[in-house]
């Protein structure tokens, strides 16, 4: 029996959140939640993920600095991280790709959709 | 008259000898014509009258040989002293470059001496030559003589300088070359410096002086030797001598007048040389760009033309008005103002302008003695049409004593006036056309100016569209999102009942954010498409508790409203919507710890048919606040305040934007103050009582 994947989400939004933690839980992943960039790094730091959620657009360091942080520090550089936003711009992934992020997202999600990502990032299922 | 000859490169100038008779004139001569042409190749001419008295007259042509890289031919005449020969005297006077007086140095003369210089002075005037153009030299003759006048009182009451003042024995030679050569230099130096600049050029002027000097060397070395041997053994060649008839005498002198009409004819060829440089000169100023589309600069040009050829006092460009009237303008040379202003001279200048062709006066003493005498120093006056269309006309004054105007000064200035015409056509048709293509400019400026404006506010439209939908979008998407997730879980998992029930809240309270999106959009909408704002009476109170209750701030807010406030007439539900929105701001921009105040108080609006009695509400918060750059934008629609990554408020940016149009549509104001010390003040005011044509007043009961 394999651990399961640790996926960590990152959202100042509960409502958004809580939907996407419920879903991962069920399909058998072990997801963890953060409502902004402090707690998502004190959760890092605890308990290294697989994969991180993360939203662009959250009160104090937005999503695309700490992705670009997380990017620059050799021991988190390794976790794929996508990022949800609901600006769906072009150019908006583009920065998002440039960053190191492996994802991009726009909201609203298909869940459908999510899983297939999740399940291409992880190299399983 | 002086002929500068181009073709042969000669000087031919006239030196004359005037003075008493039997003052020694003739001797002069004879004397000169032996040291100057020992050969006797030139004839020494002189004529004897009848009863006894002597006319000499004499004519000696010699050659200076090279000066200044021209030869100077100098004839020599001598005048009849006697008082009867006057018309002869003037005849040999006129055209003279140089007058040598001859002066008898014998006290009991000093009579003699003095009339012939008061003769000399009138005939000077008589024959036109200028007293300070024309060298004169006094010979001090007879020095020899036992009783003479001091050379001190003789110079002094001659008054001239000594160095004009020569003495002489001119019966044995003393003194006679040397008034020659003195008289000599002042003429070639006077016809040097009054040569025409076309003849200036020809001239090998470098230095004057020294070449006459050379020139007159040999002369002087002769006369050295002939004085040493003595005047009375000199041997020249004898005069011719003619035997005086009447007949002879006005052989003479009319060959003299023809010699004399000749050299005039001459001086007008060289005039109308003048005339075809000035022309020339004039035209070129035309024809040169840039000035010459200048009007003051054409006609100043003419007119400089016309006092410079002609040696005019005055000139100016006249012009007739339609009413009458006369302007002189552009005046070149001496104004002529003054005599336009002297009494009389107004309506001879408008009769004179008034004719068809040119108009001259020859004297202004004869035709308006009082004009003249109040514009001294003109004597003669013409009046060349230019535009007869315009009634614009040359005016030009000669000055007194004896400016003239000839017929080719008129033909002259009739050229003059052609081409002032031409200049002017030009000026104008350069003015119309400058006109037109400033007009044009005009309407393409203004054309540009309106396309500017109505692309600025394509652009401006164009820039709330894309707000509007990067607002609005982005605002449906984050409610969109949890609807979606939280629904997908309940379809296609179990889920405990807790987790179930989390997410239908979820949905629940997405679907009434999108709800109240939607309503907002729809209000804006309607506000911006028609007025259906209805007023009542309303209680302020009641109208503020909606407003709390709206954005459920009642718990958030602190309320003051003054006791002098009850009722006063609004659109409830629009007015509480507009505090709803400035609650709303000031609760999300303000620290979470820090109540809203909302204030309300009795205001005067300004109104430009005098002030109104109003209510004004008052939000205030402990937020940023609002920079000066940021106030305008802050109103404008789908505009929203915070860092868009961080800081970005829910909704979608019309608060502002919708509770100035209620205000608006209340008569009323809703600005934006800065609080001193930190945060924010929106001041929504409304005049207490409905504006007419702003609201419709409903009926309360019926």
């Amino acid at each position: 029996m394999t651990t399961a994947k640790r996926i960590l989400i990152v959202d100042d939004d509960a409502f958004i959140r809580r939907p996407l933690e419920f879903i991962l839980r069920q399909e058998g992943y072990q997801p963890a939640t953060a409502a902004d960039a402090t707690e998502g790094l004190r959760a890092v730091e605890s308990d290294l993920p697989d994969l991180i959620f993360l939203d662009v657009m959250m009160p104090g360091k937005d999503g695309l600095t700490w992705c670009a942080e997380l990017k620059s520090d050799p021991r988190y550089c390794g976790i794929p991280i996508v990022l949800l936003s609901a600006r769906g711009q072009e150019h908006d992934r583009e920065q998002a790709l440039a960053l190191g992020a492996a994802d991009f997202m726009t909201k609203p999600y298909s869940p459908h959709e999510l899983k297939r990502r999740v399940r291409e990032l992880l190299g399983c299922g | 008259m002086a002929q500068w000859s181009l073709a042969d490169r000669t000087l031919y100038a006239k030196l004359v000898y005037y003075g008493p008779a039997l003052g020694g004139k003739t001797t002069n001569l004879k004397v000169l014509h032996q040291v100057t042409d020992p050969e006797g190749r030139a004839k020494l001419v002189s004529l004897n009258t009848a009863n006894d008295r002597t006319l000499f007259f004499d004519l000696l042509p010699f050659d200076l040989g090279s000066l200044l890289g021209y030869k100077v031919a100098l004839k020599l005449y001598t005048v009849p002293g006697q008082v009867r020969y006057d018309a002869t005297r003037r005849a040999v006077l006129a055209g003279a470059d140089a007058i040598v007086f001859v002066a008898d140095s014998d006290a009991a003369r000093e009579r003699d001496n003095r009339e012939a210089w008061q003769d000399l002075s009138q005939n000077m005037r008589a024959t036109r030559l200028d007293p300070a153009g024309v060298p004169i030299l006094v010979q001090l003759n007879k020095r020899d003589l036992p009783a003479v006048a001091a050379e001190d009182a003789m110079r002094a009451w001659f008054g001239l300088a000594p160095s004009l003042c020569v003495p002489a024995v001119a019966r044995n030679g003393t003194g006679v070359l040397s008034t020659f050569i003195a008289a000599a230099h002042a003429m070639i130096e006077r016809l040097v410096a009054m040569a025409e600049p076309q003849t200036r050029r020809t001239l090998d002027a470098g230095n004057l002086a020294a070449q006459l000097d050379a020139a007159f060397a040999p002369f002087v070395a002769r006369n050295v030797a002939a004085e040493s041997i003595g005047a009375s053994s000199r041997t020249g060649a004898a005069p011719i001598v003619l035997e005086s008839s009447d007949l002879l005498e006005s052989a003479v002198a009319s060959s003299v007048v023809l010699g004399a009409q000749l050299a005039d004819e001459h001086g007008r060829v060289q005039r109308l040389e003048r005339e075809a440089e000035s022309l020339r000169l004039l035209s070129d100023a035309l024809r040169s760009s840039g000035a010459s589309f200048e009007r003051d600069a054409v006609v100043q040009a003419s007119l400089t033309a016309a006092v410079t050829t002609l040696g005019a006092a005055g000139a100016a460009l006249g012009t007739l008005g339609a009413s009458g009237g006369l302007l002189l303008s552009g005046v070149a040379g001496r104004d002529l103002a003054t005599l336009a202003e002297a009494p009389g001279m107004a309506s001879i200048l408008e009769r004179m302008l008034k004719g068809p062709g040119a108009a001259v006066i020859d004297d202004l003493a004869l035709e308006a003695p009082e004009a003249a005498a109040a514009a001294s120093g003109l004597r003669a006056l013409a009046v060349i049409p230019v535009e007869p269309a315009q009634r614009a006309s040359l005016v030009v004054a000669m000055p007194s004593p004896d400016g003239t105007f000839s017929d080719a000064d008129v033909r002259f200035l009739s050229t003059l006036a052609g081409h002032l015409a031409v200049g002017l056509e030009k000026v104008r048709v350069h003015g119309e056309l400058r006109a037109h293509r400033d007009q044009l400019e005009a309407v393409v400026n203004a054309r540009t100016r309106s396309l500017k404006m109505a692309y600025d506010e394509l652009k401006s439209v164009d820039a709330m569209k894309d707000r509007f939908l990067a607002n609005v979008s982005h605002e449906m998407r984050s409610p969109l999102t949890v609807i979606i997730g939280a629904a997908t879980f309940l379809r296609d998992y179990e889920g405990d009942p807790a987790e179930r029930e989390e997410m239908m809240a979820g949905i629940l309270r997405s679907s009434q954010a999108l709800d109240r999106m939607v309503d907002g959009l729809l209000r804006v909408a309607r506000l911006d498409t028609g007025d259906d704002t209805v007023v009542a009476n309303v209680e302020a109170a009641d109208v503020v508790a909606d407003a709390l209750r709206l954005v459920g701030a009642e718990e958030r807010t602190s309320v003051v409203v003054d006791p002098r406030i009850t009722s006063l007439s609004a659109d409830s539900s629009r007015l509480a919507r507009a505090l709803a929105n400035l609650v709303d701001n000031a609760i999300k921009f303000g620290p979470d710890d820090e109540a809203v105040e909302l204030r309300v108080a009795p205001c005067v609006l300004g109104r430009p048919g005098g002030s109104v009695a109003g209510v004004v509400f008052a939000v205030l918060d402990r937020g940023p606040g609002l920079h000066e750059e940021e106030v305008e934008r802050a109103f404008a629609p789908f505009e929203q305040g915070g860092d868009p990554l961080t800081g970005k408020p829910e909704g979608v940016g019309l608060g502002l934007y919708e509770a100035r149009a209620i205000a608006r549509r209340h008569g009323g104001t809703l600005i934006y103050l800065p609080r001193s010390d930190r945060g924010s003040e929106f001041r929504l005011s409304i005049p207490a009582e409905p504006v007419a044509n702003q609201a419709t007043r409903v009926a309360h009961g019926g």
